[in-house]
């Protein structure tokens, strides 16, 4: 196989990463229904600013390990803390399963996104487009009509959807344009912390190049921190410093992405690299 | 009804000048002329929202209330059965099997995965409940769901987005339809467990002659599976012919263009994506959909363009086709300045070309 070189040119060193602060780390994950291990004994550390990409088989449990980590589904055991910057800026991390529901919930408003595999779950369907992507702005205290939809415009600009369709509801949207608008949606309050499930997932290639460029550009200038889930390796290329490759819910691979993309060890990871390269 | 090679009828869906409308009056689809017969794999491929999923509908007699159906005619076999429902939805149903774009949305929450392909299998012709629970289990390990007992036993929502897409592949394929229309059928899926969906329609492509429309925005998937594609931009078909030929050669400024925005795993750059957004273009019927994004527009371009032979069955809709077109006549074909996409090469087999046992 020949070698891939490095593909993000403008990609930041993370030399520093070493000293500065956690912002999620997570320590001995596991969750089963019944007799399915979903996720077993799962560690990892995400920094700020910081892209990491889950890959995976259908069913290795990466959606769990997601809903896990957002709060959004309850472990058998294991921690995630996560840092609330609540004082000062060296507070200890705090985790998140001890926090109260209403705690949580406003963290999923202000701090963190949520892109859903499937855009329905992640849309609310009966609301306008621009009231989908006003909702977030709205819970955090914004109040101005005008530049709630003003900002609703450019947002929808941003994932290309057009600005005649802000009063449209996502029922009559295609399935690639309820997918663009869910990410508006979660992005608008520019959070610090972004879990996307599939995110370009049915998404055409031009429409998804330009989704990448929109997100690296905002992981760049905002210094979003984003856990990546996907089945598509260019797109863990374009978007992921490091990058996890799960399998029957143990996490069997990880490292910096290029590395684990160009040498891979483990047999899923050479099938998944070898498929991908051959197609 | 045409007759294939062996004297056989040739089962067919034919698409022609299908037109579609928004309530508000926006042309949504524009004479959209499509076909597939048995045996056979058409790719259906363009920007978002440009019109793949309504088209799709529209053959299923399955528009959503509020599209408006303004001409062209839908015939299965020779028979008309344009409209929304009447008397040939049932054998529109059995012959023509659907996966849609959004599995979770397709399955009853309220039914397990068992009572609901094993009532699938019934409906199709299992005489007993114990031949359909065969069937199912049989069918969900072709989709490569193992331990069935747990899946038949399994909710939609315990199922994860893949597991759920793959039971809809089984409960679809459950009719033996002739034809299956695919809307992004791979989308949740994983590359190892796509391949083998694609060797499994491609088996039932060769076994028992299944045609296939399959909607698809992955480039490579087309390349590997289908013997013809269309493009569509705008609602509107802007290339069609041999796969071979369309990505190989593509010769509409639209196709290239989208061609040229492919990620590339072994280049060490970013893709390339089309300038303008999708957004951009003019409303059906006033020119070519392209023309506000288009690098190589020219005056004429306001007016609707012409579909053009490129050659054999290969056809663009562009007013620059023409003027290129002499270098393209008289045998071999006028390389088109973007290289295309990489076809694999002929002979090998899927296994070979995935590497996945
Ligand atoms: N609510 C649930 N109840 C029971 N089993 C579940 C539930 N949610 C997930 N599972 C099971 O856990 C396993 C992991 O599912 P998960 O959705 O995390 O997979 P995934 O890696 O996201 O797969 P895909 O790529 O197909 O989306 C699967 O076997 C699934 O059936
Ligand atoms: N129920 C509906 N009512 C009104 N407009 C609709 C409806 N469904 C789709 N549309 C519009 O028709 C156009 C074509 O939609 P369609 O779903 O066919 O796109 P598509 O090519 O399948 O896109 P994608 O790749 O994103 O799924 C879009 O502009 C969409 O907003
Ligand atoms: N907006 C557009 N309109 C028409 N065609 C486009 C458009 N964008 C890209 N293309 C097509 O995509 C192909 C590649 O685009 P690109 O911008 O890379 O041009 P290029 O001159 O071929 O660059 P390079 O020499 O670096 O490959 C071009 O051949 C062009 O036909
Ligand atoms: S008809 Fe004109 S605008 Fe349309 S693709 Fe051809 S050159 Fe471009
Ligand atoms: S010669 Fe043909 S291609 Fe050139 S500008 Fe005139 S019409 Fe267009
Ligand atoms: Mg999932
Ligand atoms: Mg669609
Ligand atoms: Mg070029």
């Amino acid at each position: 196989m020949t070698t891939v070189s490095a593909t993000r040119p403008e990609r930041m060193t993370r030399a520093s990463a070493a000293v500065r602060k956690p912002l999620l780390k997570v320590e001995g994950l596991n969750k089963s229904f019944g007799r399915t291990v979903a996720c077993r004994n799962i560690d990892f550390t995400l920094y700020p600013g910081e892209v990491i990409g889950i890959v995976g088989e259908s069913g290795s449990g990466k959606s769990t390990l997601l809903n896990c980590l957002s709060g959004r589904l309850a472990p058998d055991a294991g921690s995630i803390a996560y840092d609330l910057r609540r004082g000062s800026e060296d507070a200890p991390l705090v985790d998140i399963l001890t926090l109260s529901e209403p705690e949580r919930r406003m963290l999923m408003r202000t701090d963190w996104g949520f892109v859903h595999q499937n855009p329905r779950d992640g849309l609310r369907m009966a609301v306008s487009a621009g009231g989908n992507i006003g909702e977030r702005p709205m819970a955090i205290g914004a109040r101005h009509y005008g530049d709630i939809r003003r900002e609703a415009e450019d947002w929808l600009a941003r994932v290309e959807i057009d600005i005649d369709r802000i009063d449209d509801k996502p029922r009559v949207f295609s399935g690639g344009m309820q997918q663009r608008l869910q990410i508006a949606r979660n992005l608008v309050t520019r959070p610090r912390l972004v879990f996307m499930d599939e995110p370009t997932g049915g998404l055409d290639v031009s429409v998804q190049a330009r989704l990448l460029d929109l997100l690296r550009g905002l992981v760049r200038d905002l210094g979003i921190a984003a856990v990546v889930v996907t089945h598509d390796l260019a797109v863990v290329r374009l978007l992921a410093d490091r990058l996890m490759v799960m399998w029957r819910g143990d996490v069997v691979e990880a490292g910096l992405t290029d590395q684990v993309l160009d040498d891979p060890h483990h047999p899923y990871t050479q099938l998944l690299v070898s498929s991908v390269l051959q197609a | 009804m045409t007759l294939g090679m062996a004297g056989r009828p040739t089962a067919r869906i034919e698409v022609e000048g299908l037109t579609l409308a928004s309530a508000a009056g926006d042309i949504l689809v524009n004479d959209v002329d499509l076909a597939v017969s048995s045996g056979e794999i058409v790719a259906l491929v363009g920007e978002s929202g440009s019109g793949k999923s309504l088209t799709a509908l529209a053959i299923l007699g399955l528009l959503p209330r509020g599209i408006m159906w303004r001409g062209g005619r839908v015939r299965l076999n020779g028979t008309d059965v344009t409209g929304l429902a009447g008397p040939h939805a049932s054998i529109r149903g059995r012959q023509i099997a659907a996966i849609f774009q959004d599995p979770q949305a397709s399955l009853d929450p309220r039914w397990t995965v068992g009572r609901y392909l094993t009532g699938q299998f019934r409906r199709y012709g299992a005489t007993s409940q114990r031949a359909a629970r065969a069937a199912a289990v049989d069918m969900l390990a072709r989709v490569g769901l193992g331990d069935p007992a747990r899946i038949l036993g399994a909710f939609p929502h315990e199922l994860s987005g893949g597991m759920a897409q793959r039971v809809m592949i089984a409960g679809a394929l459950a009719a033996g339809p002739q034809f299956l229309i695919a809307d992004e059928p791979t989308t949740a899926l994983d590359v190892t467990t796509q391949a083998q969906i694609l060797d499994l329609l491609e088996d039932l492509q060769a076994d028992t002659g299944l045609g296939v429309l399959l909607i698809t925005h992955d480039l490579g998937v087309v390349a590997e599976m289908a013997q013809r594609v269309a493009v569509l931009y705008g609602g509107t078909v802007m290339e069609t012919g041999e796969a071979a030929d369309v990505l190989g050669a593509p010769w509409h400024p639209y196709t290239q263009a989208l061609l040229a925005s492919m990620p590339d795993l072994a280049q060490p750059a970013p893709p390339r994506p089309i300038s303008g957004s999708p957004g951009d273009r003019l409303a059906a019927g006033t020119g070519c959909p392209f023309q506000p994004r288009c690098r190589d527009a020219i005056a004429l371009c306001a007016q609707r363009p012409p579909s053009v032979v490129v050659s054999g069955s290969h056809r663009a809709a562009c007013h620059r086709s023409e003027p290129r077109l002499p270098h393209g006549f008289g045998g071999d074909k006028t390389q088109p300045q973007t290289s295309g996409y990489p076809l694999p090469a002929a002979g090998t087999s899927s296994a070979e070309r995935r590497h996945v046992g």
